[in-house]
């Protein structure tokens, strides 16, 4: 069977899969309960500076909904940890003498030098194996100067991380916002001032929606709403993108905690694939439970025993040759629309989806306006039909089906060599 | 485990004398989450499929949204009655039985009665007014009947700025759609509340008249500037066989009416109970009698079981319900003792050549007559034609084959100032049909109205 262990930044785990940094890694208890459950790992959810007074107000969550009113996204109004510190600190030292083989590391924030230095000392004689800098919290916070307004700031994003790698000899990881025009940038910074490691991404700035009623966007708090950080399955693709094109970024070598929308083990899988070492998962657990990690742990072991991964490292970036810029994929590359005609129900779906949003090439069957009955003329009276010269092969159909299968991409012969935009319009050198 | 008591003193099964109670409607959530299952199709099937023209696709996907005022004009622009069909639609035949989510392994057709069901009655138990009527044009429409086809015209008259006035001899709305549908399907309480409800949206209606008796045709014509006749059909039919008046003979449409209004206890020498027909009616008269507890019920047909009229899926359920059915059987004569009914005398049947209507005919087998014993016999064969409830009808008006003639755009029958529609003009067919007539009959005599030129 498949070894699920990894080593993040010189801190083993037992596998790789985390609590991020948020309301389930809150107390002491609750982590335990994690652990047992299978959790390898928890960012313990942010702490301040003793003198950082932490105040939270009530709601503090909205969601976003998908089909059958499921929650597709949620945002969070909730601040770092509003618990004193000492009794935070006890409680981590706690935790790691029951579980000296789990990995905790604190989440920090606060303002002065002194300030971080004195809190990562704290920790330290607490028994952390490492740290987080939240450079990524983008409501309550960064009106403060602190989370996300650092990790807006290169500048100050080097600043700090070198404060903490001066003041410990523990693994630094520093926490990203998405908030942020190249992700780049900061991760560069980051990496330039010496940390051992990146986690992303913290949370979306985001507003939820609003009560059409009353006129007061959600989350309300008193008759009020504030922007939040925006969560869950909605923000993975958001979440894959930035830390694929870390991976991928020559200029950074340092490993990367991947974070945002991962529920299940196809998550993990891909995050991994992408170049994440170890996964947090907050808004999965927040829905689900902790006992969604017992999915995550079958389901990628079985995952990689039928591929032949006998560990982590065997598959960790494994996609990242294959992510590249948009000007090295082949021209001459085409596929088709192509309609199982046994599949087909006959919902015409496709059709208006490629007459107005795609490029006309699937047209209605013959006669009754294509409208024909199922029941008296059959399906087959219904089923559209693709034009293969005008399919441009955008998916979209496939996409709409409600068939599994029943709309594939077939690849068709061009005719013509492989030949990418940069081959064809080279540009000149510098 | 505990073993059922053979006689419980108090058993929550037992059949209420009324029959089963219908179904409740919907919460918001229930629809919600049934209308996220709709595909939204493309021409879709099930709006095609829906005789009143329901726009199935485009009413459920407002459900989805929570445009609930939206979903419900969507439907009670096309069929005022459609919280009632939301329960008595077959819709296994219609809408239903084309959904394509059927075809998708795992899936189940949308419950589409449900859900239009859901969406009248949001809209009816907040007492919405979902339209704005046109200026009153000051023309009076006189509508014979109180049932569905004419409280369907009479809603899209009153949409259009007419006055409609409706003539109900009986004391209360809904015709057919209060008294005949089977317990299981829909109570009482529902098609008079519609009724009422649509009734105010202007409408007036008199009970207790019998045109042709209390108001002579000709002081309609004078009095007003249309007529409509939507008076459904006669009484149910009878065998026309000896001894028919015995005690325990009766129709299934007066035995549905009186088990509905609760003045029906079975008698407890009601052990068996024969049922003559193989139509709808007789399958839900059967299948009723058994809800009521009758320990059993036979259907009497007199062709075979692929050949009965009733949908497959009515006979299945009423079978599921312990009906049985001795087919090919014909009556010949109600067999009495003391002047009650003690069974029937049938007569053997085979099947012979196809008719105009493409069924196999039922052809007596000479010499084969047995006795079928039976408490009660419930004749379920059809209605009387509906001139007997029309006296006095002016004699250019045209009935052919116990309907009355109209054309089908547009519900007109040989007089331009006559209009029908429902059972009286189809012969006996669904109430969303009868809604459907009675919205084109509203629509023509608008245009017949305006044509008029004052």
């Amino acid at each position: 069977m498949a070894d699920l262990s990894v080593t993040l930044a010189g801190i083993r785990s037992p596998n790789p899969f985390w609590l991020a940094s948020a309301p389930p890694t809150n107390t002491g208890g609750q982590i335990e309960l994690a652990f047992d459950l299978g959790w390898a790992g928890a960012v313990w959810k942010t702490l301040g500076h003793e003198t950082d007074q932490i105040v939270n107000v009530s709601s503090r969550l909205a969601a976003i909904r998908g089909a059958a009113g499921r929650v597709a996204g949620i945002n969070n109004i909730e601040l770092i940890s509003d618990r004193p510190l000492a009794e935070n600190l006890s409680e981590i030292e706690a935790v790691k003498r029951r579980y000296p083989e789990h990995v905790v590391i604190a989440s920090i924030m606060t303002g002065e030098r002194r300030q971080w230095e004195e809190l990562i000392r704290q920790c330290e004689e607490a028994g952390v194996d490492g740290f987080e800098l939240n450079f990524g919290c983008p409501h309550g916070m960064c009106e403060r100067g602190m989370g996300s307004a650092v990790g807006q700031d290169v500048a100050a994003i080097e600043t700090i991380t070198r404060w903490a790698k001066e003041a410990t000899r523990r693994p630094v990881l520093v926490k990203l916002t998405p908030n942020i025009t190249d992700i780049l940038e900061p991760a560069r910074a980051a990496a330039r001032a010496g940390a051992d490691g990146l986690a992303l991404i913290n949370t979306i700035k985001s507003l939820m929606g609003v009560d059409v009623d009353r006129f007061v966007p959600y989350p309300t708090v008193a008759g009020r709403s504030s922007h939040g950080g925006y969560a869950g399955v909605a923000v993975k693709p958001v979440a894959l993108q930035m830390v694929a094109s870390i991976a991928r970024d020559p200029q950074i070598t340092i490993p990367i905690s991947g974070i945002g929308g991962i529920t299940n083990w196809r998550d993990c899988a891909e995050f991994m694939l992408l170049g994440a070492t170890t996964i947090q998962v907050c808004t999965g657990v927040m829905f689900g439970g902790y006992r969604i990690v017992r999915d995550m742990r079958d389901g990628l072991t079985d995952w990689m025993d039928e591929n032949g991964f006998d560990s982590c490292s065997a598959f960790i970036g494994k996609a990242i040759p294959n992510f590249v810029e948009w000007n090295d994929l082949d021209l001459n590359y085409k596929v088709i629309a192509h309609i199982d005609e046994e599949k087909c129900i006959g919902c015409q779906l496709c059709y208006p989806t490629c007459r107005d949003g795609g490029h006309q090439a699937i047209k209605l069957p013959e006669g009754a306006d294509g409208g024909h009955s199922v029941r008296l003329q059959g399906v087959a009276h219904r089923r559209p039909v693709v034009d293969e010269e005008a399919c441009v092969g955008c998916n979209l159909c496939s996409l709409v089906c409600p068939v599994p299968e029943c709309i594939t991409m077939v690849p068709v012969d061009t005719g013509r060599a492989p030949e990418t935009w940069g081959e064809r319009c080279p540009q000149p050198a510098e | 485990m505990h073993a059922r008591s053979a006689a419980p003193s108090r058993d929550p099964g037992l059949p209420d004398a009324r029959g089963p109670r219908a179904e409740p409607p919907w919460s918001a959530h229930a629809a919600l989450i049934e209308a996220s299952r709709c595909l939204y199709c493309f021409n879709a099937p099930c709006s095609r499929a829906c005789p009143a023209g329901v726009d199935v696709a485009e009413f459920i996907r407002s459900i989805r949204t929570g445009a609930l005022r939206s979903a419900a004009r969507l439907v009670l622009s096309a069929n005022a009655l459609g919280e009632t069909c939301g329960c008595v639609c077959p819709t296994e035949m219609l809408c239903v039985g084309e959904c394509v989510l059927g075809a998708i392994d795992g899936q189940q057709p949308i419950a589409i009665g449900r859900l239009q069901r859901f969406a009248l009655h949001w809209a009816r138990s907040r007492r919405l007014r979902l339209f704005e009527a046109a200026p009153p044009s000051g023309k009076q429409i006189a509508l014979i009947g109180a049932g569905p086809a004419s409280l369907a015209c009479a809603h899209e008259l009153v949409r259009l700025g007419h006055q409609p006035v409706l003539l109900e001899c009986a004391e209360s709305p809904g015709g057919l759609n209060r008294t005949a549908i089977a317990p299981h399907k829909m109570d009482t309480d529902l098609p008079l509340a519609e009724a009422e409800w649509l009734v105010g949206f202007g409408a007036q209606v008199r009970y207790g008249v019998r045109v042709g008796v209390d108001v002579p045709f000709a002081e309609l014509e004078r009095d007003y500037d249309a007529i409509f006749i939507g008076v459904g059909l006669g009484p149910d039919r009878k065998l026309g066989v000896p001894r028919e008046e015995a005690e325990g003979v009766m129709g299934a449409i007066e035995l549905l009416h009186r088990i509905k209004s609760g003045d029906f206890v079975r008698p407890p020498a009601w052990e068996r109970v024969l049922v003559v027909g193989g139509g709808n009616s007789a399958i839900d008269a059967a299948r009723t009698l058994k809800e009521i507890g009758t320990p059993e019920v036979i259907l009497v047909y007199r062709r075979n079981e692929e050949q009965m009229k009733g949908y497959p899926h009515e006979w299945l359920a009423a079978k599921m319900a312990g009906v049985t059915a001795s087919f090919l059987t014909q009556p010949v004569e109600v067999l009495a003792k003391e002047g009650r009914a003690r069974g029937l005398r049938c007569i053997r049947m085979t099947l012979g050549d196809a008719d105009e209507s493409g069924r196999l005919r039922p052809v007596p087998v000479p010499e084969s007559e047995s006795e079928l014993a039976g408490d009660a016999v419930v004749v379920a064969i059809g209605q009387a034609d509906p001139q007997e409830l029309l006296p006095g009808l002016p004699e250019d008006i045209r009935i052919a084959g116990g309907r009355i003639v109209v054309s089908p755009e547009t519900g007109v029958t040989s007089r331009p100032d006559y209009f029908a529609g429902g059972d009286c003009t189809n012969g006996g067919a669904e109430v969303v049909n009868a809604a459907a007539e009675g919205l084109r009959a509203a629509r023509a005599i608008d245009h017949y109205l305006s044509g008029k030129g004052n």
